[in-house]
Formats: structure tokens, C-alpha cells, sequence
């Protein structure tokens, strides 16, 4: 039963983490939300058509759930114990991509829902057709969306960069 | 020219690779007028352009993410019963409560958001210095879980401190490393809920000092976020305080407000380490590499925090 599960687990995990995590912008939380979505996935009584979409549409549930509940304020106080920071990324190498993962979050907010979506759903290399499933849209208007969703990001991101460059990936 | 030039959005289409020559007549039509049309070829490069812009822009985004945990540890959690196997279908289901994820895998660490205030538990300097013996404090502590809602399992509630206590007395002295397995008992320690011990709190977020005082001399000012990091590393264990119901995982450790503007948390058994990882928040949000982890080590087995005004950024 939990055959094609294993299999699909090593291979999205990376980009589930990361679909979650663009959506609640809490790496650590959108970890657990995608081993959340894979102990729900094997629950299932039967294995959905598509496993891969049927994953990322729960997991895109359960961002929803737990931003929704970020708004209503159930903030938590963490209280940890800390005793090493092995193999944690340097304080500088965190911030950069803080900044940068500011940016981008702020740039996401410019795009409506769909829109927004769409392109985490390409990103995630999702067809059209799966696209168009997921939102609601017509198979047709995935492209013009995305259009929209990619100059609005541009645009939002020159912005937020001021006169710095553009800058490239890594 | 044999069509109108290329709507945008087909563009974007030719370049997702959702319409493409071999496959229909759009497909077709799209390949013959781009080999005819100067322009729209030209349209088609910018649409590349910023779409690389935008898929670059995202990659750099990228949250660092550690391998999975084990499958099989997955397959375990779902086997388990403490977890509602209900709610499978993926609807908008209630969100638990942070504190009862479940038997779940805690991850070591995670990197990119800023953590506020963390307090440790310093267990090992306790056995080593003061034996068992309890503070004072629990007595009123105990007084606290007596007033709990009927229903919540207070004894066991208890038993589960005196356990996990325990199991931190035991903590070896040399480099606490702890193996998967040890992170995912802790995991599972943690996954009983503790119960309500205040009806309404004052809510976490904002800006809190610990009367106890500030450590190693940084401004004396912790905020409390939303998504705080726990980035700690391993042999951490968090201790989380929902701020709806008061309630704090794992049960050792509680929280009680005094007055709207002040919380004190309580380690009962436990010597209190107050550690901060914070930004310090000086000046605007591009100078957040000013940061600090200091830690001071109190000699109670609580700690009082305070609100404070947050400075504007």
C-alpha cells in the first residue's frame, strides 16, 4: 500500500518542503507540514490517480490551514533549549538568504491567489492542465495568468531591490 | 502574415512547454508565425527573459532543506494511533495544536528566520551542582495543575515531568549529540498536550525583557515573532507555549501570566538558561546582521519576562 509512496517520497520531497514553504515562509514548519502531508497520504485507503498532484494539494490544504491560524494570532512563545549549532549554515550565509527570502515573500504578496498559485505550481513543474485543475481556471488562461504573474514579479522585485542589480541564482 | 501576433499568454505557454509544434494545431500555428514574425520572436525572448528572472529569483528564495527523515519513521507515525487517521482527505481540516503534532520527527535544525528568546534547560549543571531537589516554586506550580480543566490527565501529566526530568539528569556531560532515534523519542515525549492552565494570556508576540537580567549586556529587549526560528542544532529541544490556551509542551515546563504585561515560565527541577539569538533590530531591516547569541545562566528555576514597548524598526 505504501509502495508508491516510498518511491515519490525521496524524489519531491525537496520541492514539496519548498512549495509549503513559499506559502508559510517557516522552513522548519513546512518540513513538518510535508511529513504531515506523506503520513496522510498513507492513510489514504486507496492510492489517488495522480499521487504527485494529490500530495501538493494537501500539502497547498494544510499551508493554508496553518497561515490562516499565523493570522488569527495563535503566535507561540519558543522556549528551547540550545547546545550545539553543528552543521547549522553561518549566521552570515542565513541572513542573505533572509533578505533575499524577504523579498521575494513581499513579492509574492503583489500577485492575487491565483496567480500566485500558478506560478508556485509551474515552479513545482506542474503541467497546465494540472494548473488549470488545481485553480479553476480555464486550461487556456494558465498562460495569460502566468504572464501577468511573472511581470508582477519582476516588476515587484526591481522595486524592492531599489538600484541594486537584479540579481541571478546561485 | 498568417494570424494575429501571439497572445502573451500563449507565449508563456510555448515556453512552459504546454503548447508546443508537435502537438496540435495551435502548436502549429504558433511555430509557423514565429518563424515569420520578427517581433513576436522578439516578444518571445523578453517572456524568457523575465521568466528566468522570476525562477532565479525564487531559487535564491530556496529555504535549505535537510534530507528527509526516514521513511519508515513516517510510516510508524501513521500507523500510530494518537494521530485522528480521520482527516485524511486533505480538506480544511482544524489545525491542531502546535504542541501535538504528533509522533513526528523533529528536525534538526532549519535555517533563514530569526529566533527571539530561548531559555535553556540546564540540566546538567543541576545533577551536578543541587541533586533533585526541587525550588519552591513548584509548590505553586502544582497548585496551577490543580485548577486544570476536568478531563486533562494531570497525574500523568506529572509522572511525564518527573520522566522527562529524569531523562535530563541523565544527560551526559560531554557533547550532548543525540542520534535520530533519541530526537524522535523526544518527539514523541512531547507530543501530550499539556493542559490550559490559564484562561486568557496575553498574547506572545511583541517585545518582552527578562526581569532576571539581560544577558552578557545586549540591549534588553527580546521580540517574540510569529514564525520564530529553531534553528538550535541538535541535543535542542523546544519548548512551545500556545498562546491561545496558555498551554506549553512538554509538561515540565508551564507558564503563567502576571498581569497583561508579564509572563514568568517556570522549569521546575530545572536550572534555567536564558539564551538569546536575537536581531537586534537596530536601524532598518537591512541591518539585521547585527546579532548576537549571548546566554546567562540564572540560578532559579524560572524566568519572568516583561513587556516592553518594541523600538519602531
Amino acid at each position: 500500500m505504501s509502495e508508491p509512496w516510498a518511491s515519490l517520497y525521496g524524489q519531491v520531497w525537496e520541492d514539496l518542503v519548498r512549495y509549503i514553504d513559499r506559502r508559510i515562509w517557516d522552513p522548519e514548519r513546512a518540513q513538518e507540514l510535508a511529513q504531515e502531508t506523506f503520513i496522510r497520504a498513507l492513510r489514504e485507503k486507496r492510492i489517488p490517480d495522480s499521487p504527485r498532484a494529490w500530495l501538493f494539494t494537501v500539502a497547498a490544504n494544510l499551508a493554508r490551514d496553518e497561515a490562516r491560524r499565523a493570522i488569527r494570532g495563535r503566535e507561540k512563545l519558543r522556549l528551547v533549549t540550545a547546545e550545539t549549532r553543528e552543521g547549522a549554515p553561518s549566521p552570515d550565509d542565513i541572513l542573505t538568504v533572509r533578505e533575499t527570502r524577504e523579498q521575494v515573500r513581499q513579492a509574492l504578496a503583489s500577485l492575487n491567489e491565483r496567480e500566485r498559485e500558478s506560478l508556485l505550481m509551474v515552479e513545482a513543474g506542474f503541467s497546465y492542465t494540472e494548473i488549470a485543475e488545481a485553480t479553476g481556471l480555464s486550461p487556456g488562461a494558465v498562460g495569460t495568468t502566468l504572464s501577468r504573474a511573472r511581470r508582477k514579479m519582476a516588476a515587484a522585485y526591481a522595486e524592492l531591490e531599489g538600484g541594486e542589480d537584479v540579481h541571478a541564482a546561485h | 502574415m498568417s494570424m494575429q501576433h501571439i497572445d502573451e499568454g500563449v507565449l508563456h505557454a510555448w515556453l512552459d512547454g504546454a503548447i508546443d509544434a508537435d502537438a496540435g494545431a495551435e502548436g502549429e500555428a504558433v511555430a509557423r508565425h514565429l518563424a515569420e514574425c520578427a517581433e513576436c520572436r522578439a516578444r518571445l525572448e523578453e517572456a524568457r527573459t523575465s521568466g528566468a528572472a522570476v525562477s532565479a529569483m525564487l531559487l535564491a528564495s530556496n529555504a535549505l532543506v535537510p534530507p528527509p527523515p526516514s521513511f519508515a519513521a513516517l510510516e510508524s507515525a501513521a500507523r500510530s494511533k494518537d494521530d485522528a487517521p480521520d482527516r485524511s482527505t486533505g480538506g480544511h481540516s482544524k489545525p491542531r495544536a502546535s504542541w501535538r503534532r504528533g509522533p513526528r520527527v523533529r528536525l534538526a535544525w532549519a535555517a533563514t528566520v530569526a529566533v527571539a528568546v530561548s531559555a535553556g534547560l540546564l540540566a546538567r549543571e543541576l545533577s551536578d551542582r543541587r541533586g533533585l531537589d526541587l525550588p519552591a516554586t513548584l509548590e505553586s506550580e502544582r497548585e496551577a495543575l490543580r485548577e486544570e480543566p476536568p478531563g486533562e490527565p494531570s497525574r500523568q501529566k506529572s509522572e511525564q515531568k518527573n520522566a522527562e526530568s529524569a531523562e535530563l539528569r541523565q544527560a551526559p556531560a560531554a557533547a550532548p549529540r543525540v542520534d535520530a532515534d533519541e530526537m524522535a523519542g523526544r518527539a514523541r515525549s512531547e507530543a501530550t498536550p499539556s493542559p490550559a492552565l490559564i484562561a486568557s494570556v496575553p498574547a506572545a508576540t511583541g517585545c518582552w525583557r527578562s526581569t532576571a537580567g539581560t544577558p552578557g549586556g545586549i540591549p534588553g529587549w527580546f521580540r517574540l515573532r510569529e514564525n520564530p526560528d529553531r534553528d538550535l542544532g541538535e541535543g535542542s529541544r523546544t519548548v512551545e507555549m500556545d498562546s491561545e490556551t496558555g498551554a506549553m509542551s512538554p509538561s515540565s515546563a508551564t507558564w503563567k501570566p502576571l498581569g497583561a504585561d508579564s509572563i514568568v515560565v517556570s522549569f521546575p527541577g530545572l536550572e534555567a538558561r536564558l539564551r538569546v539569538v536575537a536581531d537586534r533590530l537596530e536601524g532598518t531591516s537591512r541591518d539585521t546582521r547585527n546579532r548576537d547569541a549571548v546566554e546567562a545562566a540564572h540560578p532559579a528555576s524560572e524566568l519572568s519576562f516583561e513587556r516592553v514597548p518594541c523600538p519602531s524598526p
